[in-house]
């Protein structure tokens, strides 16, 4: 009998060149590295899917990297394979990752014969000396391109990513790439602030940022340039109205998601709930290493090996960087950071639904403090982060961690 | 029994880096441990001991043996002394154990400031001083100009000094056949009552307090029972012995003129103070050993534990440093901001930063430390007399009669270029010139009067940059002088922190209060609401800074699924947030208190 939904998540960890920003598992490699990468990702698909015939796939998102970089045949075969051992519901939401200068009509044409219905594409930035900072390889004008190509090959679900406060950017023309952007008129807006992180090419180059002030101001004056189309769902993503992401929802609701691919992170349900954390090795030589060692028959490898007692067992030590089961306090706590995220907040019900305890007495003070600070706002049965809570929901978050 | 003829108690003094230790090392490489007698009665035992769990003595005092040309095998024994100023006591202290110094010059830069301080404590011991031209082999050695300057300046013969390389090894015979000359023997009466001076001990968790002590007159062994003669403890001796290299030797008994060790009953590690004299508690001696010359603390500061369930802990590393070194004094205290801590005493700043550091690095401890201040004596209208250690103490305004400060006298030797910055800063720092000597053509000697609060934060440092690190620099305490002092509190987000008051004079008050408000803003993290940062002279607010209110604070990242990685990012930050001390609804973080240490000024 069918009846949980699944979300999947499959991670293509190639680029043609690395941004200055991107501390995402990801690289350039070799087109030979490519293929053994999808031959191993299409064989964990397969051999992981005897756990989850009970399971609808309702949502697929294709992450990266940059997925569009592959070769059509190579796509292809990843959905193929999930098709052949996953049911996958007739109106799953399917999303590919993509970046300008890596597609065409043809593959975006071909993209659609996949079934996949939505697609994200990184534009970052409209402005070519913000592209040049980022570190980028393509133009607005090559954004511009795919864009109507997409248009054209029937996506009528498409997200735009942009970035914040980029090094040389101010109010001005981050409002100026805004407009342009909406001027498009695209379902769905992502909007990162950029965030210099360890190991990345700005970690090391120090670029000058804007101020914590003016950052601001620009995540502020966004819902004024989008307008009543477009509604904030979660702290960084927009959306017109039943164009949420269906898959990223997931993971703010801690429903089910399965994770393919090197490094890709998954929840899965033991005991009727969702508690065991997995994440794939980050090391695409050991990935495809340990997936090449497989035995033929796989199947009967893993039905010993590798679900034990509810809980998935690494079936050869170093396939996962993280394995573990959540406990009451750790689920709780990620309810509440995660729900949080998205704008429409926590419900009361829901919670007390989950935990059979009513969310005041777990978290009464924690959340009194922030709804006096005026970060939280408890109203008709959510509660969610008020426009100040959003700015500082770190501060708020860390309280219930 | 040792011959006394045949011991020589001595010590080095060097202005800092002009070769001391390296001097002391070639003597001790070029000596045996053991004279010929004892290495056939004991080698057995050494080496059974050897076995045993070594322990590292502060290399205070070691013991070798030297078969010098006249055929005679001579004991030296050889107390080191640190170079600093800060701690002319524990040179008095090393001294007071030697009956005669090697004076090491660098044949390239000349006397220094601390070569005189250290040669004038040393005669004033009554110690018998011999230069020694060290880093002769330096291109730029002049041995025959500094020889002239050591007749001219110090006034003591220098002609036939050892002219030497202690890196090089060049001049070492020389040197060791000049201590046998030149070093007086001790002459103690070996049957007289037992008569020593504890001039150094330390707490070892093995053997317990070993007291390091120079035999006067009489002999102690194991079993002898002994007074301190001050504290009037006495207790059973249990072992006594000399000092190998990094290791202590046992023997049968210390005599008359040497230099050793004992380990007793000793209970309370308080009961044995540096300085005072052993005898035996069925014989004593007439009178103690002339007690050393007494130092009193010159800069405070307050000592916290980072963590308040440390306190205890915290209270039993200062008793155990104190015994090491006596020079650290401390009482508890309480800080309204900080909690429970003590209030210590220090020779000066360097002395400060090292206990510091022995703190947390020997008894692994987390500190926060305040402001270090000077004792200021505070005339009271009442006619009382009060000597301020903790701002915080400060009696109201309207109670004080009149303050003084302690009021230091400096020399300060440096090459003519820099005679005009060093007086400049000088003139900043408060100093009133007293004269100035050439000592040749191109070096000085300035004389100044300098408040002591003026030089116990950054003044070498900027000594240093100044004169491009020509400028060496030495004081004494000359005595307290009336000053305008006042009290300059910090108040954050309004509240008064005590922990951050210190004494200033007036006219220094706005300078100081502004660079703190400075220091402060960028110490203290964004927090929901502004916090005013300021800076108040008896209610008077004279500087103030913002620190703005958070604006910011988000992950606005989508990580994938991966949401481990974004808990861990959180929990670093609630991490963070526990080192921080709460004063009213502002957290500052532990730093803040330390940083506020140096306030650098412009170089």
């Amino acid at each position: 009998m069918i009846n949980e939904k699944l979300g999947i998540y499959i991670h293509i960890p190639f680029c043609v060149k690395k941004c200055n920003y991107c501390d995402f598992n990801s690289g350039v490699y070799s087109d030979s590295i490519k293929s053994e990468y999808i031959d191993a990702l299409c064989k964990e698909i397969e051999c992981k899917s005897d756990y989850f015939k009970n399971y609808k796939i309702d949502t697929i998102f294709m992450g990266g990297g940059t997925p569009s970089i592959l070769p059509v045949d190579l796509t292809g075969r990843v959905f193929d394979t999930l098709r052949s051992f996953y049911n996958v519901n007739e109106d799953a939401e399917i999303t590919i990752e993509s970046n300008p200068g890596t597609l065409d009509a043809d593959k975006l044409k071909a993209y659609r014969g996949f079934g996949i219905n939505r697609i994200s594409i990184g534009l970052q930035s409209t402005d070519k000396d913000q592209l040049k900072i980022l570190g980028r390889i393509h133009t607005y004008e090559d954004f511009e391109e795919n864009y109507n190509n997409a248009r054209e090959a029937g996506f009528d679900n498409i997200n735009i990513d942009l970035i914040s406060a980029v090094p040389g950017q101010d109010l001005r023309s981050f409002s100026e790439g805004l407009n342009k952007v909406k001027s498009l008129d695209p379902e769905h807006i992502s909007i990162y602030s950029l965030i210099i992180e360890e190991g990345t090419p700005f970690y090391e180059m120090k670029p000058d940022l804007p101020d914590e002030d003016s950052e601001r101001e620009m995540i502020h004056c966004i819902p004024e340039i989008l307008g009543d189309e477009y509604s904030q769902y979660e702290i960084s993503n927009y959306a017109k109205k039943g164009f949420e992401c269906r898959h990223n929802i997931k993971y703010w609701n801690r429903d089910a998601y399965l994770g393919f691919g090197v490094s890709a992170a998954s929840l899965l349900k033991t005991n009727g709930i969702c508690n065991l954390r997995l994440k794939n090795t980050d090391n695409i030589t050991e990935y495809i290493e340990i997936l090449k060692n497989l035995k033929e028959d796989v199947t009967d490898v893993l039905k010993t090996d590798y679900i034990k007692s509810n809980n998935f067992v690494d079936f050869k030590s170093g396939f996962y960087n993280e394995n573990f089961l959540l406990g009451t306090e750790d689920i709780k706590s990620e309810y509440m950071i995660l729900g949080l995220r998205m704008n429409r907040g926590i419900s009361k019900k829901d919670f007390t639904g989950t935990f059979e305890k009513d969310i005041y007495e777990i978290f009464g003070n924690e959340i009194n403090k922030h709804l006096k600070e005026g970060l939280l706002e408890d109203k008709e049965g959510y509660i969610y982060l008020t426009k100040k809570g959003r700015d500082l929901a770190n501060y708020v978050w860390k309280d219930f961690i | 029994m040792t011959d006394q003829s045949k011991i020589r108690n001595f010590c080095i003094v060097a202005h800092i880096d002009h070769g001391k230790s390296t001097l002391a090392d070639r003597i001790i490489e070029s000596t045996g441990l053991l004279t010929s007698r004892e290495m056939q009665a004991q080698v057995l035992d050494n080496m059974d001991l050897e076995r045993e769990r070594g322990i590292t003595i502060k290399s205070q005092a070691v013991r070798t043996v030297y078969k010098a040309k006249d055929g005679n095998e001579y004991i030296f024994n050889l107390i080191d002394t640190p170079g600093h100023v800060d701690f002319n006591y524990e040179v008095s202290r090393s001294l007071a154990a030697c009956d005669g110094a090697i004076l090491v010059v660098d044949a390239a830069q000349g006397i220094e400031a601390q070569t005189l301080a250290n040669v004038y404590l040393a005669l004033d011991h009554n110690l018998d001083v011999f230069p020694v031209i060290n880093k002769i082999d330096l291109p730029s050695a002049q041995p025959k100009r500094v020889i002239d300057e050591i007749e001219d300046v110090i006034g003591i013969e220098a002609q036939d000094a050892p002219l030497i390389s202690a890196k090089n090894g060049i001049g070492i015979d020389e040197v060791l056949e000049a201590i046998v000359h030149k070093i007086p023997a001790p002459k103690g009466d070996v049957n007289a009552p037992l008569k020593a001076l504890i001039f150094d001990s330390l707490y070892d968790s093995y053997k317990g307090v070993i007291v390091f002590c120079r035999m006067m007159e009489g002999r102690i062994s194991k079993g002898t029972n002994v007074l301190m003669m001050a504290t009037k403890a006495t207790c059973e001796v249990v072992e006594v012995g000399t000092f190998g290299a990094g290791q202590f030797i046992p023997c049968d008994e210390l005599t008359a003129g040497m230099v050793g060790y004992f380990t007793a009953s000793i209970k309370n590690v308080r009961d044995t103070a540096v300085g005072d004299t052993v005898t035996d508690a069925k014989n004593p001696c007439k009178e103690p050993c002339p007690g050393y010359k007494k130092v009193h603390s010159m800069v405070y500061c307050g000592v916290y534990p980072a963590d308040g369930a440390k306190y205890p802990d915290l209270r039993d590393a200062l008793e155990k440093l104190q015994l090491n070194d006596a020079s650290l004094n401390y009482e508890p205290e309480t800080s309204i901001a900080l909690g429970f801590g003590f209030r210590c005493g220090f020779l000066g700043l360097l002395h400060l930063e090292i206990i510091q550091e022995r703190l947390e690095r020997e008894y692994n401890l987390d500190l926060v430390t305040t402001a270090p201040g000077v004792v200021y004596h505070v005339h009271t209208t009442a006619g009382e007399m009060i000597e301020l250690t903790n701002p915080s103490n400060l009696p109201d305004p309207s109670l004080i009669d009149y303050m003084e400060e302690p009021i230091v006298s400096s020399e300060i030797m440096v090459t003519t270029e820099f005679i005009g910055s060093i007086m400049e800063l000088c003139q900043e720092r408060r100093g009133r010139y007293l004269g100035m000597e050439y000592m040749e053509e191109t070096r000085a000697l300035l004389k100044y009067e300098l408040p002591l609060n003026e030089i116990i934060y950054d003044f070498f440092d900027a000594l240093k940059s100044r004169s491009k690190g020509y400028a060496s620099f030495d004081y004494d305490l000359k005595g307290y002088e009336r000053s305008d002092l006042v009290k300059l509190d910090i108040l954050v987000n309004h509240e008064e922190v005590d922990a951050l008051s210190f004494i200033v004079h007036k006219d220094t008050a706005y300078e100081r209060g502004r660079k703190m408000c400075e220091k402060l803003k960028d110490e203290i993290p964004r927090h929901l609401f502004e916090i005013p940062i300021q800076a108040a002279v008896g209610g008077k607010i004279i500087a103030r800074e913002t620190v703005k209110a958070m604006r910011k604070d988000v992950l606005a990242k989508c990580y994938g699924g991966d949401i481990t990685r974004k808990k861990k990012l959180l929990e670093k930050q609630k991490e963070g947030k526990k080192r921080m001390r709460q004063i009213g609804n502002v957290e500052i973080p532990q730093a803040a208190f330390m940083s506020v240490l140096k306030l650098d000024d412009k170089k």
